[in-house]
Order: C-alpha cells, then structure tokens, then sequence
C-alpha cells in the first residue's frame, strides 16, 4: 500500500513544480542583464561553443561581465550537457553572441524541463533514500513521513528552481545523499564522494563542508583519541581522487583562474540586502566605510569561525546539523538564495524539532521575499507560504506531545508580526530617504529570529551531547 | 448551531482553502476559448437589453446557456470593473488582460463556495462513510469533503479550461441534501434553479420527476385531496423559476429564438473531440467496417464529403453502418434509462434515487446527442456521495473517475500544462485509491489496487503506456503528421470500453443487500454491546 502513497506524493510534488514553473522566471523581460535565467541560458551557450580552457577565460567571445561562468566544473558539465541537447533542439537557442537574452515559451519550457529531469534523476531519489534509511528517527513512521514531506513540499526550493529558476536541488540532493550515508558506518566513503560531487556543483556548499568534514573525521577516523591511518588515507584518497577527476581538464590549463572565479573577494561584504548579521550591523555602524576589503574579509573569516568554533567541537563528539547556519549568518558575500543551504538539515530535523524547524523555514521564505517580488512571483509565494503553513500546522498537531506550547505561540506571533511588513513591501511605498527601508527591515526581522534559532540549536546540541554520556535515551 | 457541527464547518473550510490555494495557484495557466465565451458573455448581458441578449451574433461564441445563468453574468459583469472594464466592451473580442484572467478565474474560484456550503450541507444530512472504526468520522468527512473540492476533473474543466461547473454541481448537491432532509419542495426548486441555469442537466430530470412524484405526491398524501395539493404545490415549484427565467422572453415572443440557441442539433452526433461514449465506439467501428468493405467488397461503402476524424463540428455520415440521427439517441437514451428508472419506482428509497440519478447521467452520457466529455462530471460528482459508504460504488467510482479523469485529457493539450495535467491526475487518482482503499479496508496487494480486480487493475496500468504516447511519442515520432486525430481516438475508445463497463455494473449492484451487509457488519463487531441492550429492553 506504502507505493500507492509515494506515488501519490510525488506526482503532487511534480505537479506542484510544473505549476511554479508555469509562472515567470527571474529577469523575464528586463534587458540589458536579465536574471538568473539568462545566467543558465549563457553557460550553455558558452560551454557548448567555446573549448574547455577558455570556459572561465576572459575573452573576445566570452565576456565574464555578461554572467561569466562563476561555479564550478560540474556545473559547467551540467551546462554543457543541457546546451548539447538545446543545440540538437534549436541552434538559435544557444548561438554563440547571437543568443544573448533570447526568449521564446519553447525555450522556457525546455529550460523547465532541464530543471525537472535534475530533480528528477538526482533530488527525488535522495529524498526517498532518506526516507528510507533516517537513522534520526529510528523508524518511527509519522516522523519520517514528516522529513519526506517537508522534503518534497518546502516551498522555497521550489520557488528558486522552479519560479526564479537555478539548479539548487542538484548540489543539495547530493549533499544530502551525502549526510545520510555519513550516518551509516558502512558507507562514508560513498558519502565522501557524494559531498565532493555536490562541492564541485556549487562551492555554496563549503558551508556544509565544515561539520561534514569534522563529523566523517570523529565518527571513522578517530578511536580512542586515536587516529586509524587506514580510513583517514582512504578518505583523503578518495576526496582527492574524485576533486582530480573533475578537474583534469582544466588543471593543464589553469586551475588558478577557475578559482579566482569561484571567490570573488573582491566583490564586498553583501550584495542586497541579505538578512545576515552583517547586514543587520550594518545600519548600526557604516562597516563598509570604516575598514577595507581586505580587513572585512579577515574579520569574515575570523567571526564565521569564532562562531561555528563551539558547535564543531561539540559535533566531534556527537553529530548535529547547525553550523551551516553560522556560515549564512557570519559569512561573506552572501547571496539571499543561499539561506537553502541552512535549510536543507534542518528539513531532516523537522520531525525531533517540528515547531523550531517549521518556523524557520517559514522564516527563510520571509527573507527572501524581496526577491519575490522582483521577480513577480508574489502571488504564488503568497499561495505556498499559506499551503506550508496548513502542512506545517498539520505536522506539528501529528507530533504535539513533542512540542512546548510557549514555543509554539512564540514562533506565530513571530511570523504574524513580520507579515505586516511583507505586505508594506508590496504596496507601500518606502520614503524617499530610505528606499530600502522594508527590505531591510525584513531581512533584520529574520535575521533576530535566524539568531534566536542558532542559539537555540546550539543549547539542543550541546544537550545531547552531553546526555550522550548517560544512557538515557531522550524520548523523541 | 449544534456543536457537533463546528468540525463539520472546519472541515470544509480546510477543505475549501487547500482547493482554493491549489486553484489561485493555476491562474497564469492555459485556458480554453471557452474563457473568451464567457468574456463575451459579461461584455454581452453588460452592454445589451435583455431582448438582445440571443440575437446577439458579433462574436462566434453566442449565448447558448439559459436566462439564469445570463443573469448570473449579469451580475458578474457589476464586479467586473473594478478589475478591468475593458472586458466589458462587447466590441473587444478575445480580449485576456492579466486583470481579466485574475477576474475571471476569481469568478470561478468563487462561485465554488457554493459548492463548499452543499458539502457542508450534505455532511449534516446524510451518512457519508461506512463506520469504519479504525478511522474516526471527521477524518472520513474531511477526506470526503478534500475529494470533492479537490476533484481533479472539476479542476482541469473549471480552472484551467475554464467553466463554472463546480457552481452547477454545488447546486445539484444542494438539491440532493435537500432531497435526504425530506424537504422536497426546496429540492424541486433547487433543481428547476440548476436546470435554468444550464440545460445540461435535463440528463437527469427523469430521475427527480419519478423520485419526487412517488416520494412527495403518493407517499405522502393519505387521500385524494392531499394528493392534488401536493401535486399542484410541487408543479408551483418547478416552475417558479422557470417562470422567473424564461418568462421574459415569452413575453418578447423571442421563446423559439431562445431554444434554437440552447438546442443547436444542427451540429453533429459527437463533439470535436469524441466523448469516450458508445458513439465512439459505432464511429470506430463504422471506419474500420468501411476500411474492410473497400478492401473486400463485401458489403456496400458509402462515399461521404465529409471525414469523421476531420476534427470539425458537424453532421457526419456513417459509411457502413446507419447513420445515427437526434431522434435515435433520444430513443434509445429513454429505453437505456427505463431499467433504472423502474427500479426507483418499485423501491423508493433515497438511495435508490441518488443511484438513478448517477445512471441516468451516465445513460445520456453514453447515448446522447453531442455530448461533451465535460457532461462525465454529471454522474462522477453525485457517485462520490455513494463511494465513501459502500465498497461496491467505491469500487466503480474509482474505475469512473480514473477513466473520466483520463478522457478529459485532450482539453489541455499545451507543453507547460501536461506535466501539471498529469501530476494532478496521478496525484488524486492515488488519493483516491488510497483514501478509499483505507475507509473499506481493503489494501491492495502487488496486482492489485485496492478495491479493483487484477483485471481492472491491469486496464489502469495500461493508461501509463497510452499517457506516454499521446502526450510524447506521438509527436516525437511524427506520427502526428500522418494521423492527427489518432490520440484523441484512442483514449476515447480506450475509456469509452471501460465507462460502459462502469455502467453495465452499476446497474447490477443491489444497493439493499449492501446495506444489510453493512448492518450485518457492525451487529457481528458489537455483537457485545447490542447483546447488553437488548437484555436491559427485555
């Protein structure tokens, strides 16, 4: 009977994607730059019509100022993939120069259905493959029915793939393809492998990177305070050989000049309004003004570290998933969308912490509202938000015994405060003086509460480990 | 209000949002030129005095709907400027701004509340799910109530083709809960109201006529004297809104013009797209006799102007077999209906009556003239009261609405839609499966999905390797170039065998013997606790 219910459940997740896709995409008519789209759209055209070497290379035929190719190589393989199938489809699609802002509904829908076959080929069998094999919530049916819909129904991954389009759901099915094997003792490697893959998709996934790294090193490398050279070497191995594979092309070029395109120091502190502490800071003391690039960049990286400090050490002894989220708060240079990357673990904790999970995520789609409306996409954020939130409140009634009703409260009259705001967004115009005033003040808004959730999780976190040394089991 | 009804209330509402949101979500979706029809028509009944409203030609698409519903745009087209008031201008043709989608699909979204207020309504006054008791009532209700709101072919007719069926069907299921709360008169005015409001339902007056005259006019008058009064109040009733409707134009003398307008059989025995009926099975049939004939000069081949499969909507002849004229498919859409129709005289129950309604939808469905597959929504929506209380008319709702939900598949034919059309499909036809499966207990196994043999199963399995042709293969292999019309043929033919089967057994299942079942049932499982009630009455 179970099969009947997946395939219910995924034919409504597809459907639900088909219907975000069926809305505009980011940058639709807005020359000279376009959107995100048209970032997609250029790979494409660039990989398929230039050689290898010249793919992150300023050039006569490649202008890096128009969207140059700015992650890494499998994205690039992505690209090159979609734009040799684009070009057996329609030349004109993809024509080197020529190309530049096309846009045609044939063209959407084949960009839509590149979208739909990754999440297809790589996303929904992560999805079940967590389902299958959670080992968070020892096989308890509800709870995994939790974790598998919030996976299949978050709205915001949609939303970004779908509607504003990108290829999220590729480097965060593999990524989580990959923290589920590293629960499993048998697989790390895999999971390794895994991880490098989806760290050659986006280098966004460095924030994964730390406690995915801490964790595979405490859990297989260490016994006893000792290290087993066996594993670590094979581990080493293994990352390596994988980065090795991905890279041969362009290592006979040059390596230096890819990597120079994936950091880009040089382009500030933020970009929008994001709502990360340094956005938050910002209308307190004027940063930008008062140190350089260079000294922003080392206190970065000094704060993003100094704040995942605690939770890595606590993970070296036992896992949990909230140091990404430090890495949004504190990091540099953050785009608005990378607020997912947080997302993704706490989409597997939604069923221990149901109320702290759903708000958050809740929260996350708040925070990226502004560019909702950028890209008129308002209407069916309105519509998801209103239909995760029925979910939510369904889930959280399935799991009440779980669930402290202070919190509860808290977290809804959290999101009711904010919503004020989001709808002034919309129809209010700010003041003059202040022509960013609702963005940013959405974005500090759900940063405070991004905030209040990271100390929140490093307290659960730092229960647990400590309840690791007695043999009580916490009743989930 | 009884407290008892406060979750009733709460699970509609729930019901009606999660369908509302799903639905506000299809907005920017393809939508037929039957949402130009409809413009039309506000613009029309806006601009024009009502002596004008039929004689009206500048569009193509003429008012062809009864007085009440040209009202009911009447009254649409008073909201309509806050929006956009250029729909308005009857002179705009094909005019679609993005205000107007959003007006129009409001409109449409809207007007379902009708619908949610007739669910609630039917919750109160009827027994909707068996006692199950692994799962509690309002679980059962809300799945009813989510099945509803939430019907995939109301969804892809309503929303993205574009019609307001979910608001007739709303007034349908008001009638019929009127009908369960022995309040016959409301029931019979309810039912007039839908007929002013599209004819199509004619398909199943005969079923009020038998079940009201037996029910209201004979059992319940003791002599004569009541039994005239009831008759007379009854007809009073019927026609009020006849009156209030039509009597305006009897007035102008414009009455012939009206019914030319809502009868056009000048066009031809089945719709561009062939309803899966038994129409489409004869012309199949008629072409392959014909292929077979010119081959080998067996039997005679008639030549005709005109191909059937040409797609255009007109008379079309049959080469072989006799061709089918209105006055045939009346016959034979009478005779076909009589079986039922005597059952309902000799065991008049409202059960009985809710069946024949169900049969003689899907008799004019299947023997009509011109019908649309639109008109399968007719006996899908009132089954559905049936499906969630006994496990024969779940088994055959589920084969209907399978079918009827597939055939309705050609209406949105372009590239974005089809995933969203399919993912739909599959998702609530497993629901289904799923919801039902659970309330009869009855799970299914690796052949077999719940409630269905290994053979039914099978010809749903089937559905996967046509679904991939017709809406990929197809045109990949080109055989669209050669044969256009073949994907619609054969999901016609394919459903039509299937919704005949449908029919076939439906008329089989004794609704009587399902009941003592059921009552057998529950007395076996509190054998205990009757035993004890029964002592203390002794």
């Amino acid at each position: 009977m179970d099969y009947l219910l997946f395939i219910g459940l995924l034919s409504s997740a597809i459907a639900m994607r088909w219907i975000v896709a069926r809305y505009p995409y980011s940058g639709y008519n807005k020359p000279p730059m376009f959107g995100d789209f048209e970032a997609q759209r250029h790979w494409m055209e660039v990989t398929v019509n230039l050689p290898i070497n010249e793919w992150y290379q300023n050039s006569s035929s490649n202008n890096l100022t128009y969207w140059g190719l700015d992650y890494p190589l499998l994205t690039a393989y992505h690209a090159y993939i979609c734009g040799w199938i684009s070009n057996k489809i329609n030349p004109t699609w993809c024509a080197l120069k020529e190309s530049h802002g096309h846009e045609s509904s044939s063209h959407k829908l084949f960009m839509r259905y590149t979208v739909f076959i990754a999440d297809l080929l790589i996303y929904y069998p992560a999805v079940f493959y967590v389902y299958r094999s959670d080992v968070l919530n020892k096989n308890v049916a509800t709870k995994k029915l939790t974790v598998l819909l919030t996976n299949l129904f978050y709205p915001l991954l949609i939303l970004i793939d779908h509607g504003h389009f990108q290829y999220n759901s590729i480097s965060l099915g593999l990524a989580l393809i990959a923290f589920v094997m590293a629960t499993q003792s048998n697989s790390f490697l895999t999971s390794a492998f895994f991880f490098t893959l989806s760290l050659n998709y986006k280098q966004m996934e460095l924030y994964h990177a730390v406690p995915i790294f801490v964790y595979l090193l405490s859990a297989y490398c260490f016994e006893q305070r000792k290290i087993k050279l066996k594993a670590f070497l094979s581990l080493g191995t293994i990352v390596i050989l994988t980065f090795f594979i991905i890279w041969v092309p362009v290592l006979q070029h040059d390596p230096i000049a890819v990597l120079k395109r994936l950091f880009p120091f040089e382009r500030g502190l933020y970009e929008d309004k994001v709502a990360n502490f340094w956005c938050t800071i910002n209308l307190v003391v004027k940063l930008r003004s008062k140190f350089t690039h260079e000294a922003l960049a080392k206190i970065c990286l000094l704060t993003t570290s100094l704040s995942i400090l605690p939770s890595c050490l606590m993970l070296f002894r036992r896992p949990t998933f909230n140091v990404s989220l430090c890495f949004y708060l504190f990091s540099f240079q953050v785009h608005e969308k990378t607020i997912l990357l947080p997302c993704l673990p706490l989409m597997l904790l939604t069923a221990t912490y149901p109320i702290e999970c759903f708000s958050f995520l809740q929260f996350s789609m708040i925070s990226v509202f502004p560019l909702m409306i950028k890209d008129d996409l308002v209407l069916i954020f309105w519509l998801t938000f209103i239909g995760f939130s029925i979910l939510a409140l369904q889930r959280i009634y399935v799991h009440l015994n779980q669930v402290s009703l202070f919190q509860l409260f808290f977290s809804i009259l959290c999101i009711t405060a904010t919503l004020p705001l989001l709808i002034a967004a919309i129809y209010i115009q700010p003041p003059s003086r202040y022509p960013d005033l609702w963005v940013v003040l959405i974005s500090v808004c759900s940063c405070i509460y991004f905030l209040i959730i990271l100390v929140q999780f490093h307290i659960y976190q730092f229960k647990e480990t400590t309840f690791k040394q007695n043999p009580i089991k916490k009743t989930n | 209000m009884d407290i008892r009804n406060y979750y009733k209330v709460i699970v509609v509402t729930l019901s009606f949002t999660i369908g509302a949101i799903v639905k506000l979500a299809l907005l920017p979706c393809y939508h037929s030129t039957d949402f130009e029809v409809h413009r039309n028509w506000l613009a029309l009944t806006h601009s024009l005095p009502l002596n004008q409203w039929y004689y009206e030609n500048r569009s193509e698409w003429t008012l062809d709907y009864p007085p009440l519903f040209a009202h009911f745009e009447y009254g649409l087209s008073k909201l309509a400027p806050y929006f956009d008031s250029e729909m308005l201008d009857i002179n705009n043709l094909n005019y679609a701004s993005g205000k107007t989608k959003l007006f129009q699909r409001l409109t449409v979204i809207g007007s379902e509340i009708i619908l949610a207020i007739a669910i609630f309504s039917l919750l109160k006054s009827m027994q909707i799910g068996r006692k199950n008791h692994d799962i509690p009532m309002p679980i059962i209700q809300l799945l009813f109530a989510l099945s509803l709101l939430n019907n995939f072919g109301l969804m892809l007719v309503d929303n993205m083709h574009f019609q307001y069926n979910g608001f007739l069907l709303g007034i349908l299921l008001l009638s019929i809960s009127c009908m369960y709360q022995n309040q016959y008169l409301m029931s019979a005015i309810w039912f007039s109201t839908l007929l002013n409001l599209k004819h199509i339902f004619l398909y199943i007056a005969p079923a009020y006529i038998v079940y009201l005259f037996y029910a209201f006019c004979i059992r319940q008058s003791s002599n004569w004297k009541r039994f005239i009064v009831n008759l007379i109040a009854l007809g009073i009733a019927t026609i009020v809104p006849f009156i209030l409707s039509f009597g305006p134009f009897i007035l102008m003398n414009q009455l012939p013009q009206v019914l030319s307008r809502l009868f056009p059989f000048k066009r031809g025995l089945c719709h561009a797209y062939w309803a899966p009926n038994v129409w489409a099975i004869y012309n199949v049939l008629d072409k392959g006799l014909a292929t077979i004939g010119r081959y080998t000069r067996l039997f005679q081949v008639r030549s005709t102007s005109v191909s059937m499969t040409s797609g255009l909507v007109q008379d079309i002849e049959h080469q072989v077999l006799p061709s089918i004229t209105p006055a045939i498919t009346f016959i034979l859409t009478i005779v076909f209906m009589m079986p039922s129709l005597i059952r309902l005289f000799r065991c008049c129950s409202k059960r009985t009556f809710l069946e024949t309604i169900i049969l003689c939808a899907l008799t004019s469905f299947l023997f009509g003239w011109h019908v649309h597959e639109k008109a399968i929504l007719i006996s899908i929506i009132p089954l559905s009261l049936l499906a969630f209380d006994s496990r024969e008319h779940a088994r055959y709702f589920l084969l209907l609405s399978t079918f009827g939900g597939f055939s309705l598949f050609p209406l949105i034919f372009t590239g974005p839609e089809s995933m969203v059309k399919i993912g739909l499909f599959i998702g609530y036809t497993t629901f289904l499966f799923y919801a039902l499966g659970e309330i009869h207990g009855d799970h299914g196994s690796t052949f077999n999905l719940p409630l269905l043999n290994r053979l039914e199963t099978f010809s749903i399995v089937l559905l996967i390797p046509l679904c991939v042709y017709v809406e990929c293969l197809h045109t990949i292999l080109h055989i669209d170039r050669i044969l256009p019309f073949l994907p619609l043929l054969l999901i016609s033919i394919y459903c039509s065998f299937f919704i005949v089967y449908c029919w076939i057994r439906l008329h089989t299942i004794e609704a009587h013997r399902e009941d003592e079942l059921t009552a057998v049932e529950s007395t076996v499982k509190f054998s205990g606790q009757l035993n004890k009630k029964e002592k203390k009455k002794n």
